[in-house]
């Protein structure tokens, strides 16, 4: 399917789902971007597993991004099947208590990976069975990628 | 320590010929660790490739006596290559008082030794002497398996130049 | 005669004796210890031990172990009688064949409930769990 294609498909079921367009002088890639809610992503991601013209089997990556202003997730889909790719940006204001509903029962890769981006950035994905830290000590406080992040001393420094 | 050892080589050292006995023994107990030296292989990161490729066999770490053990309780050395993160650093500590005495540490590559090209990071631990007491540090980033080996050979002489003698008067005389 | 053991006697008292100089008096006089009690603790690759080092033990070296003990002492029985039967005749053989017998029937009894199997599945060919599209 073409990006207009995924475009028409996803928009007939979510109305609200807008496309990013390229700004002149981004680099990127021809994917489909498409803007998404944060209280909607667990349906809108359902549909496109399930659904079998767009059949997004394949998480490739889950990450997220710190605007100073806002948290950005960005989620990256491949379909093995029609060999299509897609991916979501969902805007996260909340700086104090950010969360999200977690795609870990649609697509298991996505397990680690929220438990990453928790762990690095402090956003929670609710609905995970195991949301803790995964890369740093289980007792550290804060959140190092975040750019307000201030790494405090201790004796190992 | 032992008490032979603590109290012992004080008084063999007045009796005739006894200073002579200490360092014939010293020479040949040390000569017997510094050929057996078992390292517990501790590869954190990259400096990790670098020593299997000095085990392995165009390196070859076999002969100097050199054996990796898996575990800490049948090690005497433990080669710490790689980055020490925040979170690994207790448990590198506990695996280094688990090890039976006498024991050695070499730091292996610039991140064990002082943190390295990730000297800024948040998470790593600057050099791995905030843990552990280093005896031999190896520079590098990775060191040549020639160069991890030359730290080896470092470690051996200072094996070498222990004197039962000196370390009693150590012990007896009280810290100045 | 009495006096031939005691050359016996006199090795195992010399040989349990230095071992256990070595071991319980010497060693503990001549080596170093750093006094930590962390050497002390079970290994586990450098994190706290979770539990206790003890677990039970898997009953199947167990059952091995006793069939060993069985058949080994077959085979003791099996060696004076081998020397000797000769001389003692058909009726030695007989005999010695009986008790090979009832031991054998012991064997064909351990071998067909199962006792001499490692493992316990029962097919190599074991289908796979299917994933499957959720």
């Amino acid at each position: 399917m073409t990006s207009a294609e995924l475009l028409a498909a996803v928009q007939a079921k979510f109305p609200d789902v807008v496309e990013i367009p390229k700004t002149a002088g981004q680099v990127r890639g021809d994917e489909l971007y498409l803007a998404v809610a944060p209280a909607k992503i667990a349906e809108v991601c359902r549909f496109i597993r399930l659904d079998p013209s767009l059949s997004f089997d394949f998480l490739s990556f889950l990450t997220s991004i710190d605007w100073k202003t806002h948290f950005e997730v960005v989620y990256y889909f491949v379909s093995t099947l029609h060999h299509h790719k897609l991916v979501f940006k969902v805007k996260v204001d909340d700086r104090i208590n950010p969360e999200i509903p977690s795609v870990t029962p649609i697509w298991p890769a996505a397990d680690w990976q929220e438990r990453e981006v928790f762990d690095l950035m402090g956003i929670r994905f609710s609905g995970h069975y195991n949301m803790r830290r995964i890369l740093l000590p289980d007792d550290w406080e804060g959140f190092p990628l975040r750019k307000d992040y201030v790494a405090k001393p201790d004796r190992y420094d | 320590m032992g008490i032979l050892l603590d109290k012992g080589p004080l008084y063999v050292e007045h009796l005739p010929g006894g200073s002579i006995f200490l360092t014939a023994a010293d020479s040949f107990i040390n000569w017997a660790r510094k050929s057996s030296i078992w390292p517990l292989t501790f590869g954190l990161a990259c400096c990790a490739i670098e020593m299997m490729a000095s085990y392995a066999s165009k390196y070859d770490f076999d002969r100097f006596g050199v054996i990796p053990r898996p575990t800490p309780r049948q090690a005497d050395l433990m080669i710490i290559a790689g980055t020490v993160t925040k979170k690994m650093a207790p448990r590198i500590e506990l695996l280094y008082h688990q090890m039976p005495e006498p024991r050695f540490v070499i730091s292996m590559g610039s991140c064990s030794n002082s943190g390295g090209p990730y000297f800024d990071a948040y998470s790593v631990c600057k050099g791995v002497d905030k843990v552990i007491p280093v005896d031999v540090y190896v520079p590098g980033c990775p060191p040549r398996p020639e160069a991890l080996q030359q730290g080896v050979l470092t470690l051996q002489r200072k094996i070498q130049a222990y004197s039962m003698l000196a370390a009693a008067k150590r012990k007896a005389e009280p810290v100045a | 005669m009495v006096s031939q053991y005691g050359y016996v006697l006199l090795f195992a008292v010399f040989g349990l004796g230095f071992g256990a100089l070595n071991i319980l008096i010497l060693s503990p006089l001549l080596r170093f210890t750093s006094g930590d009690q962390r050497q002390k603790i079970a290994y586990e690759c450098g994190m706290e031990p979770i539990g206790t080092p003890y677990v039970p033990m898997d009953i199947r070296f167990y059952l091995y172990a006793l069939l060993f003990v069985v058949f080994d002492v077959e085979s003791l029985f099996l060696f004076p009688w081998a020397i000797v039967f000769r001389q003692l005749g058909v009726f030695a053989f007989a005999d010695m064949s009986v008790f090979i017998a009832v031991l054998f029937l012991g064997l064909i009894y351990t071998w067909k409930r199962g006792a001499l199997r490692w493992s316990s599945t029962t097919s190599l060919e074991a289908p796979l769990s299917s994933g499957g599209e959720s």
